[in-house]
């Protein structure tokens, strides 16, 4: 019982990290039609920016936490002006060959400002337990939870309610008809990125203090992010939830009782199945754009 | 000109000159072969060709077929395993080499059909997660891969009961095959294979009401390029007598990537100028090996905003402003 109790948070909080991860790249998919494989390495890239401002400036942990963020979104609006802008009307395979592109670069920059032995972050729910049903829980797992939740229903709210919301859903449902009813889709998409990679800082530094930090941290959260996207229907941000849940799960749960050597590749066996017989998602609707 | 006649000119020139182009890149390998001589460069020229062999691969599935398959360098790891294995239990070389181009042919109908029904991106996704599971159980099933996915002591190449066992005799295995391959590449280039293929690569749905068998001809793409992966996997791996979880990891899979985009899409000599420069720039370079990343990236934006054909669409723009410039002085 203690070890499902524990398990079971294991999963939640993975899932909400991964969520996060995935809604990052899916708004930009529905702002701009791109998928993103620089997103892993943005993730990497603001755990390391928050453990500089730790570590390096001695900024308390949250205060380090929040200027990362921040930063990762200005970097994200850099990105979107330097790899983004100049290719907007080039086919999809340009621009997804440029976010690779992205990618290596920013990979490089890591290892040369940060060399790469594995490092840890900070936490302030560092040391701290709390007991549930019996089960210890540790305290950054709770903390996941909480402010996954919070910024999950934020992006939701910003995505179904807002002004750029409806931009947003206007332009991935048909950018031309967008742009003739005057949605200002550069703003949009520089707005999008920002976004974007603020939500991939968010997934990184509340998941970073659980394991360490190396190069390819992100890419592995990216990986399992994507493997929820397909699982949720891609383009679609309930499913998205869904499939974030389910891979948790099925990394924590099935993985912890019954595959315990290969739970790191049961998301990805759960994507292959997917794709092979339902590409459309488990909640089935298909949103077309790539 | 328009640059869309340009093009077919440039085509055009490439079309009729395949089988001198082709004497004329054995003779080039040749002639680099005997112009190094000491160790560390022939190493690296059959690291060249071997390379120029898994790309040539990637070319059929990623250029012809339009698919985006991460699972290239998958393909060559199992092509090594498989060799290792057959060779631990005493099969020739040549049995080996072919168990593991079955074996990888096998492995990628298998992805393939799984995959069947997926488009671009969600495709390089599939077999983006086939290349990591392919990671977690090659480091983990001991008895096929050896312990931690290392197996050491592999036999040589033995051709007409010869033992390769220098690189420099190596050499000549390595360019026989590369050969042979390229010379498919040239029949294949002129069948009427590769307008179909143009076609389903544009136009999927439109081929398929014409009666072009679309799903045939991905899958014979994805299958005989992930065999050729496979053929170079075991190659290397006989080649050096060692076969590692590292070996075939994900930067290589980014770095085939980049020999074929560098060297251009539009044609298959250019996987041999992609190869040369992966692997001769960090070589030149070796100063500034911490930077290898930045300028691959840097590079990869550049040619494609700037060359969008790759360097071999340099070689062409430069041969049909040629052409263009001699029809002019006809004309006048």
């Amino acid at each position: 019982m203690d070890t499902l109790v524990a398990l079971s948070f294991s999963a939640a909080a993975y899932g909400a990290v991964l969520a996060l991860a995935a809604l990052g790249f899916l708004v930009l998919y529905k702002a701009t039609g791109v998928v993103n494989f620089a997103h892993g390495d943005l993730i990497t890239l603001s755990g390391y920016v928050a453990l500089w401002f730790i570590t390096d400036l001695g900024s308390t942990p949250v205060v380090g936490y929040v200027l990362a963020v921040g930063i990762m979104c200005l970097i994200g609006m850099g990105l979107e002006r330097l790899a983004y802008a100049p290719l907007r009307r080039r086919p999809h395979l340009t621009v997804l060959i440029a976010t690779l592109a992205a990618a290596l670069v920013i990979r490089a920059f890591i290892s040369l400002w940060q060399g790469s032995t594995p490092q840890r972050l900070p936490s302030p729910a560092d040391g701290q337990v709390v007991t549930v049903l019996g089960a210890p829980i540790a305290g950054q797992r709770i903390l996941i939870l909480v402010v996954a939740l919070l910024c999950i229903a934020a992006v939701m709210y910003i995505f179904g309610y807002s002004s750029f919301g409806r931009q947003l859903r206007a332009l991935a449902s048909d950018p031309e008809t967008a742009e003739m009813y005057g949605v200002r889709t550069g703003r949009i998409s520089l707005a999008a990125w920002g976004l974007s990679a603020g939500l991939a800082a968010l997934a990184g530094i509340l998941v970073a203090p659980l394991s360490s930090l190396d190069l390819n941290f992100g890419f592995t959260i990216m990986l399992a992010a994507f493997a929820a996207a397909v699982l949720g229907g891609f383009g679609n941000l309930w499913g998205v939830l869904l499939g974030s849940l389910l891979i948790g799960t099925i990394q924590y749960l099935v993985g912890g009782y019954v595959l315990q050597d290969y739970a790191s590749i049961l998301p990805y066996i759960a994507m292959l199945a997917i794709l092979g017989l339902r590409p459309q998602g488990l909640l089935g609707r298909t949103v077309v754009r790539l | 000109m328009t640059t869309d006649r340009l093009m077919r000119v440039a085509s055009s020139v490439r079309q009729r000159g395949q089988y001198t182009t082709l004497a004329v890149v054995i003779l080039l390998i040749l002639s680099v072969s005997q112009a190094v001589t000491t160790g560390s460069s022939t190493n690296l020229v059959n690291l060249w060709l071997v390379y120029s062999i898994a790309a040539l691969g990637f070319y059929w599935i990623f250029a012809l077929g339009g698919r985006f398959a991460f699972s290239q360098t998958f393909m060559m790891a199992l092509g090594g395993y498989t060799t290792a294995f057959f060779d631990r239990n005493d099969v020739g070389f040549l049995g080996c080499v072919l168990g593991a181009m079955v074996v990888t042919a096998v492995a990628a109908f298998a992805v393939g059909a799984v995959l069947w029904r997926a488009e671009h991106f969600y495709f390089a996704l599939g077999t983006l997660a086939v290349t990591e599971i392919g990671v977690v159980l090659f480091g983990k099933t001991s008895t096929f891969t050896g312990t931690n996915g290392n197996i050491t002591g592999i036999g040589y190449p033995v051709v007409f009961g010869q033992e390769l066992r220098t690189d420099g005799q190596v050499f000549w295995l390595l360019a026989a095959v590369l050969t042979l391959l390229l010379l498919l590449a040239v029949w294949l280039k002129r069948s009427p294979l590769t307008r179909d293929l143009t076609a389903v690569r544009e136009m999927p749905t439109v081929s398929k009401t014409l009666g072009v068998p679309v799903d045939a001809l991905r899958m014979t793409t994805f299958v005989a390029g992930s065999a050729v992966g496979g053929l170079a996997g075991a190659l290397i791996t006989h080649w050096q007598g060692f076969i590692g979880v590292d070996s075939f990891g994900l930067n290589l899979g980014i770095g085939l990537f980049l020999m074929v985009i560098l060297g251009g899409l539009a044609s298959h000599w250019g996987v041999l100028i992609g190869a040369a420069f992966y692997v001769a720039v960090p070589e030149l370079l070796a100063g500034l090996q911490q930077y290898m990343s930045i300028l691959y990236g840097a590079l990869l934006l550049v040619v494609i905003l700037v060359f969008p054909s790759g360097l071999i669409g340099i070689v062409d723009s430069l041969k049909s402003h040629r052409v263009r410039s001699t029809s002019r002085s006809v004309e006048s």
